[in-house]
């Protein structure tokens, strides 16, 4: 059915009629010859001088009779601004390089105009393409395992539906073994204690691994031993000087593993490591505050359930194991101080990071899934305040590695811009802050300058994926995470027992 | 009052290439039943891995019923589960032999029905539950399927596998439990598989390993430094040490050393006065010259043997020259190794690693003194198929390979 007509415009700037009877809503995707475009603007238009369209009015208002100089479906209309898409030739997708006929009709998007998009082998499944709030039943994925490795950004103002496409991925990464994934969870929201959550997965009792200083049944205790924890752990995480920095990496020389006890047990009056005592003992309160240690007897105590002395196993090796297995895991992190949260995820991303190091230098890095590490609030740990952290370096070099971020944030402008640019996979929910959604535009993977209104208006669950893994930026809805489970949980087989 | 022994890890049978290995293994499990009649328990629990493979030695086997027999002719009952080397997926093991002719009586009662767990009650009133352990740990999702039933009274559960929370660091599983599966409401949780004396609580219950009798591997000697077990009296736990023989441990570090520098060290350990039963002398690092080719370990071994040893074990697996390909597989043991090299080099399209692991188990059972090769070779046939029948329908109720062929699941899971 003819939608329109393109009346004017120029490259990028395509001016079309709107059809009496018609509807062109922002957002909307229209088809024309083998191209499709993007309507970023709309406006009226009108075949009246402006004073006829006064006097008209006028009458109209004080009650006189109805003046009619046209017919009405032709003297005024509706103007869309639209943009190329994408140029279907022979079924390959192709940036438009040429403009549409010009007085060209345009129609709306159909299913088969879609044929060109592909299922990667490593799928990961967004949403649904959507056209304008007209959703479509094509299926947008990407190849995942280039995707997590490249990172992924999740740019959202609150109730724009931020958890539900995690979850919508999560769901749909647990039983892909071409990804490992570390969900950092400061709201226990994605595993579903006492709700519907991953947990609900038909294969979630293989795949996920839920670790929660209270774990129900099933869950694993988050709890580790102090004596895991290195220097480089807590760069960037609590704040220390460069002397005092330097003064961990003595102890750890000197003692290795038993760095920290060593240093929260020596007198800094009498230390024999050169450092001076004022540091030492600014140093130990700041390890004793950020690990809730107490000193009892000059022995070390924890008085906290999360940094522990009595355990015997290794958590930050069993998470690693874990993920390398492709496994999913998410770690309930909403009891913990921002801190703890961040050192123990440091901790594990660091192991993990290191491994992949190794897994590349052997040559054996194509045999090991993608890794994938789910965090929110991302500027804590990649604004400039991060410093060197592990986040930051995983940012910049984790591709090389095959280890990604998988970063949601408000706040997008407060992650450098080299980070930003760096995260080549960007799923943008709704923003009404202009300057967020410049941030976000500025490090696009396609040209989004004219999109400011189109993201302005993304209701809860539309998004626009744009990434240099799709041949454009794809304006997708997300399924409700309910209806997902709804849909594909409780597929449980009947236990067979063996024994 | 209740008193009860807890014994887990006899691995009966392991070392079958060296019998004074395989001697002191048996006399540990021999002692510790001496013991439990000694203390008058009312029962034992044996929490897997009672023999070191499915079809254990006729001789070991003999051993072990006369030392279980005795226990019941003090009126002792003995409750056990399959371990991960008990089990056999293709038909009876021998724990089921046991249990039929009544040694003892396995605690894992399947409800199908229902797909629940129920108790055995011994005469004092004790409710026992539990779970069997398998190769892989294909057993630790039933953590999570399985209704437990609640215990009315005092009761014990008994399970072979890895709690994820206990596991040591340097002990390697990929599968493991959280503790947070166990079955509540029990008073002891009598555990099994890890070969480390271990110790933790759920609610206040009891959770432990007892470590090995004796061990089952030369990397179990050189690392395990506690073999026993425990009796509990009054669910108060005492831990019972077994020292069957002595053992010496030496460990030399060729780190940067020439072969000829290493070869001096030794010949000098080698002409020392050995007291101990068991010589475990470990050598590793990397040479700075030369081979460990180059080096007659034999004639060390031999020295060592003639200084009054019974028994020498030289590893040497972490010992390497300059020359050598580098090691990937930091592992030390021969199954630990084995299961790097598959995740190293892969397994063919469509075959879980998991598969190949079991299968590679199948096929190392050695044919047992008396056993004619055809019947060998159908055994190691028959457990074959069964597991290819596994991966070919694995969730299927019927089995569908050779036929006549016991299905998978006809095995071991009804309730008795």
């Amino acid at each position: 059915m003819v939608l329109g007509q393109i009346i004017g415009g120029e490259y990028g700037e395509l001016v079309v009629r709107q059809k009496s009877g018609q509807i062109i809503e922002i957002g909307d995707l229209l088809s024309i010859d083998d191209i499709i475009l993007q309507v970023y603007d709309l406006a009226y238009g009108t075949l009246l001088e402006a004073t006829d369209l006064a006097r008209m009015s006028g009458m109209q208002l004080e009650g006189y009779e109805e003046t009619v100089l046209m017919e009405e479906e032709i003297r005024n209309f509706v103007t869309a601004k639209a943009k190329p898409l994408v140029h279907v030739k022979n079924g390959v997708a192709r940036i438009p390089k040429r403009l549409p006929g010009f007085f060209g009709t345009v129609n709306r998007v159909n299913t088969d105009d879609f044929n060109f998009m592909e299922k990667p082998e490593n799928s990961l499944y967004l949403g649904k393409v959507r056209s304008g709030s007209t959703v479509l039943d094509v299926p947008v994925n990407i190849d995942g395992r280039e995707a997590l490795s490249h990172h992924i950004l999740i740019p959202a103002t609150t109730g724009r539906g931020k958890s539900n496409l995690v979850k919508v991925m999560l769901w749909d990464m647990v039983p892909k073994e071409w990804c490992g994934i570390l969900v950092i969870d400061p709201h226990d929201e994605y595993f579903g204690r006492n709700e519907i959550g991953i947990k609900d997965h038909p294969e979630a009792r293989e795949k996920v691994l839920y670790y929660s200083p209270n774990p129900p049944k099933g869950g694993y205790s988050l709890r580790v031993n102090i004596s895991l924890l290195k220097p480089w752990n807590l760069r960037g995480i609590i704040e220390v000087t460069d002397a005092q920095s330097q003064a961990m990496y003595v102890f750890y020389n000197h003692h290795y593993d038993d760095w920290l006890d060593a240093l929260l047990t020596t007198d800094p009056e009498e230390n024999n490591h050169g450092i001076q005592s004022i540091t030492l003992e600014v140093l130990q309160r700041k390890l004793r505050l950020a690990l809730d240690i107490n000193m009892v007897g000059g022995e070390v105590r924890t008085r906290g359930n999360i940094f522990v002395t009595q355990t015997n196993n290794d958590i930050v090796n069993d998470i690693a194991d874990a993920m390398e297995e492709g496994k999913k895991v998410i770690l309930d992190t909403s009891s913990m101080a921002g801190d703890k949260e961040l050192l123990i995820a440091g901790m594990i991303t660091h192991e993990i990071f290191r491994r992949y190091k190794k897994h590349k230098e052997f040559g054996n890095l194509d045999d090991k899934p993608s890794i994938g590490i789910v965090i929110e609030e991302a500027p804590r740990v990649l604004g400039e305040r991060g410093g060197r952290n592990v986040f930051h370096t995983i940012a910049r070099e984790g591709r090389k590695f095959r280890v990604g971020l998988i970063a949601i944030t408000q706040l997008s402008s407060m992650i450098p811009r080299e980070i930003l640019a760096n995260m080549n996979t960007k799923i943008i929910l709704g923003n009404e802050m202009k300057s967020e959604r410049d941030a976000i535009i500025g490090s696009a993977a396609q040209d989004l300058s004219k999109d400011g209104k189109n993201i302005a208006s993304l209701d809860k669950g539309e998004a626009i994926v744009s990434s240099i893994f799709t041949k454009f930026a794809v304006p997708i809805k997300i399924d409700l995470f309910d209806d997902v489970v709804e849909k594909e949980g409780g597929k449980k087989t009947k236990l067979e027992f063996f024994g | 009052m209740v008193r009860f022994a807890h014994i887990a890890d006899c691995h009966l049978g392991a070392f079958g290439r060296n019998p004074a290995l395989r001697e002191y293994n048996l006399k540990a499990f021999e002692e510790a039943v001496r013991i439990c009649i000694e203390r008058k328990v009312d029962f034992i629990i044996i929490a897997g891995d009672l023999f070191h493979n499915p079809h254990p030695d006729m001789e070991v086997v003999n051993r072990a019923v006369k030392a279980m027999i005795d226990a019941r002719n003090h009126d002792i009952r003995i409750y056990a589960v399959y371990g991960s080397h008990d089990f056999n997926i293709a038909k009876a093991s021998l724990i089921d032999v046991l249990e039929s002719a009544e040694v003892f009586k396995k605690v894992v009662q399947y409800l199908d029905e229902e797909g629940a767990l129920e108790h055995v009650e011994d005469p004092t009133g004790v409710e026992i539950a539990g779970l069997s352990g398998r190769k892989n740990r294909m057993d630790a999702s039933y953590y999570l399927s399985l209704d437990f039933k609640k215990p009315k009274g005092d009761a014990i559960f008994v399970f072979h596998t890895p709690v994820a929370e206990m596991k040591p660091a340097d002990i390697h599983e990929s599968e493991t439990v959280p503790i947070s599966a166990l079955p509540e409401g029990y008073r002891y949780y009598a555990g099994g598989h890890i070969h480390r004396r271990l110790e933790a609580t759920k609610n206040g219950a009891p959770v432990l390993y007892t470590g090995a009798t004796f061990g089952s591997s030369y990397t179990d000697l050189e690392k395990e430094t506690e073999r026993g077990f425990y009796i509990v009296d009054e669910w108060e736990p005492e831990y019972v040490q077994l020292d069957v023989c002595s053992i010496r441990r030496e460990d030399v570090d060729a780190d940067g050393l020439k072969v000829g520098e290493l070869d001096e060290l030794l010949q000098e350990l080698s002409e020392q006065a050995v007291d101990e039963d068991i010589f475990l002398l470990k050598i590793h690092g990397e040479l700075k010259e030369g081979a460990p080719e180059n080096i007659d370990f034999s004639a060390i071994r031999g020295r060592l043997e003639e200084s009054g040893a019974k028994t020498v074990s030289i590893n040497r697996r972490q010992l390497t020259g300059k020359n050598l390909e580098r090691i990937k597989i930091n592992e030390e043991s021969t199954e630990k190794i084995e299961e790097g090299l598959l995740e190293e080099y892969g397994t063919p399209e469509g075959v879980d690693i998991r598969f190949a692991e079991e299968l590679l188990g199948i096929l190392k059972a050695e044919q047992v003194d008396g056993e004619r090769k055809d019947d060998y070779e159908g055994r190691l046939w028959d457990n074959t198929w069964a597991l290819i029948n596994e991966l070919e329908t694995p969730k299927s109720k019927k089995g569908s390979g050779k036929p006549g062929q016991v299905s998978l699941v006809d095995f071991g899971g009804d309730p008795k």
